[in-house]
């Protein structure tokens, strides 16, 4: 019992410390919730993201660790009524590795062959 | 604003002061030049007209007192020139001295002036205050001296009272400009500097009623529902509060001097690429990026990703479904060519400004 309760109120701790004024951070990133400016800590660099980016990183990042699946993402993301094909999904992927390439970030989003997506986040 | 036309005044004179001195040192070098010509034409002279001849012939060695030539005669500043001669023949011997009247230097003085000459092989010249040429005529050797003195002292004389008061008009005339310079400039930067201010406090100023125009229309549509009325106001008050904010933005901008620095140009424009590439995904169009790497430039990083974003962003709006939008930058002759090329409906010749 009361691991489960430590275990719970670790998860909710976590989950706090993440959305500290408006900033999501994970490892050597921190996404502004109200600028969707991504940076990365380490290199300083930043780059805008649009909206739907941001609502996909933000889900990985709620949900590091997890493998998430693209249904899952669409889902989240495009919503029940839309008929955004799993195709969508990739490219989006695609655009936000780039991002994070680019500010050079060491954070990865693992592919999990059949499955779906995994945020690796790199610890400072 | 100050600063920059501080420094950019404090240029101007000293271009300006450059320039005088170098005025003067056109005048006191060519008037130098002509003045050091004339002498040695009259030393030429002097030395095309002396000849030992007819003294020998006459009576030895006695010196020559009139060999001022007819033709040179009422050349005043010929007479009135000193020249000292030495005569010495090809065994080393002095055969005559002609020293004038004037006993600035005694005969011991010019004929060991005259050997060290000889020796050094110079055949013009100038040694202490006097302009020398050798010559050779025949069975002997003619060095003539002609005084300096006189020209090189004025020269400096000349030269030091322009240095003194020269440089104290200068001085004077640098305040003197400095003062009349910030009379003249301080009402117009005053109302610049009001202008700016105006349109600051005014932008201010209009914020707050626009916006609480903007809230008290949505109240309001919330209560009657829609409204055609309604809807024209809220419409005309969000354009108003965007020319506000342009506004504000203008002032701001102008007043502050972009920061530039060297920045890569390449990776700015790539960043601002990232964020449209969904843009053109959604709007179903293929992004093209071609960027030479390592491009480097000296310019404001904000201003330039704004530009950046602004072309991609009307690039991509304007562009027809399915087709490319490119993006270009290439380096030519020591510029970076940026190229954004779109594929849309053109617009009419008429609409073109």
């Amino acid at each position: 019992m009361t691991k489960e309760l430590l275990a719970r109120l670790r998860a909710l701790t976590r989950r706090n410390m993440n959305t500290l004024d408006g900033i999501l951070t994970c490892g050597d990133l921190s996404l502004d919730t109200n600028t969707l400016i991504l940076t990365c800590t380490r290199s300083g660099q930043n780059v805008r993201l649009s909206e739907k980016e941001y609502r996909i990183l933000e889900y990985l990042i709620a949900n590091q660790g997890q493998i998430l699946t693209r249904e899952q993402v669409a889902l989240k993301v495009w919503g029940f009524d839309s008929d955004a094909e799993y195709n969508n999904v990739e490219v989006y992927m695609t655009f936000i590795r780039k991002k994070l390439a680019f500010v050079g970030s060491k954070t990865e989003i693992k592919a999990v062959r059949g499955v779906g997506y995994e945020l690796r986040c790199y610890r400072v | 604003m100050n600063v920059r036309e501080g420094k950019s005044s404090q240029r101007s004179c000293l271009f300006l002061a450059c320039l005088w001195i170098g005025t003067l040192c056109v005048i006191y070098t060519s008037s130098y030049i002509e003045v050091s010509k004339r002498n040695q034409r009259m030393l030429d002279q002097y030395v095309t007209q002396y000849s030992l001849k007819p003294l020998m012939m006459d009576d030895g060695m006695k010196p020559k007192q009139d060999r001022k030539d007819h033709r040179w005669e009422d050349d005043r500043a010929y007479q009135l020139s000193t020249f000292h001669s030495v005569v010495i023949s090809y065994d080393n011997e002095v055969l005559m001295i002609h020293n004038n009247e004037t006993a600035e230097y005694d005969e011991d003085e010019l004929i060991e002036l005259a050997f060290d000459l000889l020796q050094s092989h110079h055949t013009t010249g100038t040694k202490n205050h006097l302009i020398y040429r050798m010559v050779d005529k025949e069975g002997y050797t003619l060095i003539a001296f002609m005084d300096n003195t006189i020209m090189q002292q004025s020269m400096i004389t000349l030269f030091r009272y322009t240095l003194i008061f020269g440089g104290c008009a200068l001085i004077a005339l640098f305040f003197l400009a400095a003062y009349l310079a910030k009379r003249i400039v301080r009402p117009l930067e005053e109302s610049y500097k009001k202008q700016k201010q105006f349109i600051s406090d005014a932008g201010h100023e209009l914020k707050t009623p626009v916006s609480v125009i903007g809230a008290n229309a949505d109240l309001l549509n919330r209560e009657i529902g829609e409204n055609q009325w309604l809807a024209n106001i809220r419409y005309e008050n969000e354009r108003m509060g965007i020319l506000v904010t342009q506004l504000l933005e203008l002032a701001r901008t102008e007043q502050v001097t972009p920061q530039m620095e060297r920045l890569d140009f390449s990776h700015l424009i790539y960043g601002e690429t990232l964020p449209f590439e969904s843009v053109a995904y959604e709007k179903g169009c293929v992004l093209n990026c071609n960027l030479t790497n390592d491009i480097f430039i000296v310019g404001n990083s904000n201003q330039l990703k704004q530009l950046v974003s602004i072309l991609l962003d009307n690039a991509i709006a304007n562009s027809t479904s399915g087709k490319e939008v490119s993006l270009i930058l290439s380096k030519e002759k020591n510029h970076a060519k940026l190229s954004v090329i779109n594929e849309g409906q053109e617009i009419p010749v008429q609409q073109r400004k």
